[in-house]
């Protein structure tokens, strides 16, 4: 063992003398990082493949692109698409029905796993915290196809089970939904049911790493159950809390296209056309790539500016950053 | 006055907690009612469901609903293809990932820095879906079955995650160990470290083949030959309409009334349901820890 880090020693000197070049070659020959390399490259070469040439073909948003020529062919047109899509009408409403949507799912949809968390934490029953662990993460084993299927089936206006509830209380059936007003509702509701239990996992194990003398000092002291809430478990979670904040912020014109595409309805979409899904019509159904490519990017631009300027607000706020 | 308040504070602890146990109750039983239900749907006479009469009990059980379900060529069909994709998606992206996740966990490698900067750019800039669209295109693979295992194969949120699992202190110095003793990178990778990383291995190919199973996105954009479609493309025909959909209207028999097709149609859902979320119910029984351990790695990693 000696003998090898005189050695190791030895070469380092050796080593500082050589060229770059030669650098390289001891470390990809003699210490074996070929291997290293060797290991890595299915996925760069996946990357390049799948994240990189797409990120190349971002261009066309600026080019007049039909999918028959080469990009590199296609006339330039500048920043023709973004004019017409920030002058289009569908600008203001995609705008404000993403926002909404995306603010209203985070405001509703943040409190809940921290809250669950915590009362899971303070819970003593150690069976029950176990039980409804379980029971409360199987949610987001259902797919989202099968979730909305659910949703159609559960808030029927003929049959479902909720407008027979309501029926009870004399409430006419409601067409949850097909109306405009329902969207939203539905979906930040059925989105809580869903991702609440998978959520508060990383809270609760954030809660459970907490040093349990802070809880029986707190004891000592006569802190009520509260107190110890607001004193030991808030801040104790708070790093994740705002880690998690800044990255939803980041996301906020990223709401969940899929499922929103799948509540979709002619009738409600006054409420339900989103960024995603708008994108997703105008490029693969009427296949306008360049325009759609276009919409996208603007998409992309706005998210990245607010995930750089909320870091930079929690950095100055809270010393707390996502890098 | 330290004793009356220890003795208000044991009177509030105990308060406190029959009230959170009372508020896990409600929350498990908002859960599991619709779940529940779903089942009993799914085994009862369809007039009681479609009357809203069924509340805790199954009513007049019948199994005509599923000797529907599997008389439907395309949903076994479906069936099958989501079995494949799972199981091959998810071994071929779980063993990428382990690969690239070691050399990413070494700090000392010269390529630490720049992939892990080039992976995580791809996290923050993405060129979109049409971009995307047009590159699968080009390479021909629209519409082959290999293009559900490939578009978003790898993702980086898993490499994060596993490089911070072989980063973990315990392997660290195992590592380090195996360095000093001249053991080559391949030697100590396949030799030491896969055999001892049975929980990310397992935790990688348990969120790679739920994530292949239940998505359905890819497959809107990618496929249309009906042969290669996975099962949630199926379902979604069946169940995200408010209507009867015409694929529901082929799997009758053309005797078969409209209300009678009405009835059937509603009981078919209901079973369909329990069909497509079993086999994910099952996984995530088995192999809860996994699945927690996977999400807690994440985030402490940040």
């Amino acid at each position: 063992m000696r003998t090898n880090e005189i050695a190791s020693a030895n070469s380092m000197k050796v080593q500082k003398k050589h060229s770059i070049a030669h650098r390289i070659k001891h470390k990809l020959i003699t210490r074996g990082e070929w291997q290293l390399y060797l290991l890595i490259l299915p996925v760069v070469v996946y990357f390049i493949i799948f994240h990189y040439l797409p990120m190349y073909g971002v261009q066309i948003a600026f080019r007049n692109y039909s999918i028959t020529k080469p990009i590199l062919e296609a006339k330039w047109v500048g920043l023709t698409y973004f004019k017409r899509f920030l002058n289009s009408p569908m600008f203001p409403q995609l705008m404000k029905n993403t926002v909404v949507l995306s603010f209203y799912d985070l405001v509703v949809g943040f409190p809940f796993p921290v809250i669950f968390a915590v009362i899971l934490n303070q819970t003593q029953s150690k069976r029950l915290v176990k039980f409804t662990q379980t029971v409360t993460f199987a949610p987001y084993f259902i797919s989202m196809v099968v979730l909305v299927g659910m949703l159609y089936l559960f808030l029927s206006p003929t049959s479902g089970i909720v407008n027979k509830l309501l029926e009870l209380f004399g409430v006419s059936p409601i067409y949850f939904m097909a109306e405009t007003k329902w969207f939203r509702h539905v979906y930040v509701l059925s989105h809580v049911w869903q991702r609440t239990g998978y959520q508060a996992i990383i809270y609760f194990a954030a809660l459970t790493s907490v040093d349990p003398g802070l809880y029986e000092a707190a004891t000592i002291d006569g802190a009520t159950r509260l107190e110890k809430i607001w004193h030991i478990d808030i801040p104790s979670i708070m790093p994740t809390l705002v880690t998690m904040l800044l990255l939803s912020v980041g996301r906020i014109l990223n709401v969940d296209t899929q499922r929103t595409l799948l509540m979709q309805v002619a009738t409600n979409l006054e409420t339900s056309e989103i960024f995603g899904t708008y994108v997703y019509k105008v490029g693969l159904i009427n296949a306008q790539f360049s325009y759609s490519t276009a919409i996208d990017l603007f998409k992309t631009f706005i998210n990245l500016t607010l995930l750089i300027l909320t870091n930079f607000i929690s950095k100055k706020l809270t010393e707390e950053s996502l890098w | 006055m330290s004793n009356i308040r220890a003795i208000k504070s044991s009177r509030e602890d105990a308060i406190f907690e029959v009230v959170t146990k009372i508020l896990l109750i409600i929350a498990c039983l908002i859960i599991l009612y619709p779940l529940y239900f779903i089942i009993i749907a799914s085994i009862s006479n369809p007039d009681y469901v479609i009357a809203g009469k069924l509340t805790v009990f199954p009513m007049d059980v019948t199994f005509s609903g599923y000797k529907k379900i599997f008389r439907f060529r395309n949903l076994l069909n479906g069936y099958k293809n989501s079995f494949f994709y799972a199981l091959i998606g998810g071994f071929i992206s779980a063993t990428l990932t382990l690969f690239a996740a070691y050399p990413l966990s070494k700090k000392d490698f010269s390529g630490h820095k720049p992939f892990t900067i080039f992976l995580l750019i791809t996290m923050f800039f993405q060129g979109g879906m049409i971009p995307l669209y047009i590159v699968v295109n080009k390479l021909g693979l629209r519409n082959t079955p290999y293009v559900l295992l490939i578009v978003n194969g790898i993702q980086v949120w898993n490499l994060l995650v596993t490089s911070s699992y072989f980063k973990s202190s315990h392997i660290e110095s195992l590592n380090e160990a195996a360095e000093i003793d001249g053991c080559s990178h391949f030697g100590y990778f396949f030799k030491i470290l896969l055999p001892i990383s049975r929980p990310i291995i397992v935790t990688m190919l348990l969120f790679y083949a739920v994530w292949q199973w239940n998505d359905f996105f890819r497959a809107m954009i990618y496929l249309d030959n009906p042969d290669y479609q996975p099962l949630q493309i199926v379902l979604k025909e069946l169940l995200a309409t408010s209507q009867v959909s015409s694929t529901i209207y082929d799997m009758m028999e053309d005797q078969e009334a409209l209300t009678e097709m009405l009835r059937a149609a509603e009981q078919m859902k209901y079973g369909v349901i329990v069909m497509a979320t079993l086999p994910m119910m099952v996984v995530y029984l088995t192999m809860q820890k996994y699945f927690i351990q996977g999400i807690t790695m994440g985030s402490v990693k940040g």
